[in-house]
């Protein structure tokens, strides 16, 4: 009897590696896709009510804070606000394209976590091939990257977060005119390492990272965070930075991907 | 075929809880394998052909579910399972050694198919030992319906 049980799993296998399965695996997955992302949703929040009790005693001075924040914000969307303003003016007399104009299409997918990866360095979409998701395409929230499409299949993708160490994009520093450019790469889903910073390059706490483009992977100007940390080592040639992300991405719940 | 049916239908229960109830809420490094625990109950109550059928459908439906080849997990749960069958024939039958068996193969197929991480896959695999028993001691009111024994007076004898 094991051996013929052997012998099926051996044979489902085989057949398995040829691809026979994956009409199959598409009905399977179409079934259940919906069924599984609600589990998820339901097993959120009870996490989240969980977590609000037990984070009940810091929600006053994280509101205190918040409050202070929000006063700093509205202070600088008034000079930002003029200085759009300013922008408007400037493009009509030079009769420019606006640049904010996302000109790509952005698909909708909600997140569930990926249970065969321990690290946390990856995440499952409930959008594939058939919504025309590809592997390659970027994933996003808002302007910061989320991640790359590693794998499709027809219901569902599998996503490399940022802060994946499979994944490395080449980004610049905004905030300092020589735009410091450097190779970041994930840190087994904690954080992003910043490499490859020239010694004479400035870069600072603080700074605003984004993508650069130039690896010809993900697109250009997304955010991926700020610099928290500065590492010189004087026996080391190159620099490197430690990125925070300002998304929360162990708690993804929905994300776009850009759709070429 | 109507257990086998039924099989299919908790499988499929325990695969997508697996992936997206239990993943959310306690994330994927402290996610017990509920399909290796369900299967790995037969064998600690001595139902190794139920464990088999279990472990196959399981394990099916659990690549169907998932970014695996298709046949992958089921033939390493079968391969795992029969190596325990034959350990506790060759060594000894009392629950303590198939305790440390299950938890064994746990470590092998997490550390293998899930994560390189030793580390993890001792956590998942405790965690997934932890699960087999709680099934194992359900039995009276689930898995005694799969296997049809009598479970009651094993375990008495055991117990004894």
């Amino acid at each position: 009897m094991l051996v013929k049980k052997l012998f099926v799993a051996f044979v489902i296998l085989a057949l398995g590696f040829l691809g026979v399965f994956n009409p199959f695996r598409t009905v399977v997955q179409y079934i259940f896709t919906p069924v599984e992302f609600g589990l998820k949703n339901t097993a959120s929040s009870i996490k989240d009510t969980g977590n609000f009790f037990i984070a009940l005693k810091g929600l006053r001075d994280q509101n205190i804070s918040l409050i202070k924040e929000n006063q700093n914000l509205k202070s600088i969307i008034l000079s930002l606000k003029q200085a759009d303003d300013e922008n408007k003016i400037l493009r009509t007399q030079l009769n420019l394209k606006n640049r904010n104009t996302f000109d790509k299409k952005l698909l909708l997918a909600n997140v569930m976590g990926n249970a065969k990866d321990l690290t946390g360095g990856s995440v499952i979409i409930d959008k594939g091939t058939r919504q025309g998701v590809k592997a390659g395409s970027n994933v996003i929230l808002a302007n910061y990257l989320v991640g790359i499409v590693k794998d499709t299949q027809s219901e569902r993708s599998l996503v490399s977060l940022i802060t994946s160490p499979d994944i490395s994009a080449t980004v610049r520093d905004i905030d300092v005119a020589q735009h410091t450019e450097g190779l970041a790469v994930g840190q087994y889903g904690t954080s992003i390492q910043m490499t490859r910073i020239l010694p004479n390059e400035v870069i600072n706490v603080g700074d605003t990272i984004v993508t650069s483009g130039k690896d010809g992977i993900f697109d250009a100007n997304l955010l991926l965070g700020k610099v928290v940390k500065v590492v010189s080592v004087p026996a080391e040639p190159l620099k490197s930075a430690y990125i925070e992300t300002q998304i929360d991405l162990a708690n993804l719940d929905k994300v776009f991907v850009i759709i070429e | 075929m109507k257990k086998i049916g039924v099989l299919i239908f908790v499988n499929i229960l325990l695969v997508i809880l697996q992936n997206s109830f239990f993943n959310e809420l306690f994330s994927a490094k402290f996610n017990p394998n509920l399909v290796m625990a369900f299967g790995f109950a037969f064998l600690l109550m001595n139902d190794e052909e139920v464990g088999l059928s279990s472990l196959l459908i399981g394990g099916l439906v659990y690549d169907l579910l998932t970014f695996v080849t298709v046949g992958f997990s089921s033939f390493l749960f079968l391969i795992l399972f029969e190596l325990c069958v034959i350990a506790t024939h060759y060594f000894s039958k009392s629950l303590p050694f198939k305790f440390l068996l299950l938890f064994i193969s746990a470590t092998i197929y997490t550390f293998f198919a899930v994560s390189n991480s030793f580390g993890s896959a001792l956590v998942v695999a405790a965690l997934t030992l932890l699960t087999s028993i709680i099934f194992y001691l359900l039995d009276a009111n689930l898995l005694r319906y799969f296997s049809g024994t009598e479970l009651g007076l094993m375990r008495q004898g055991y117990r004894s």
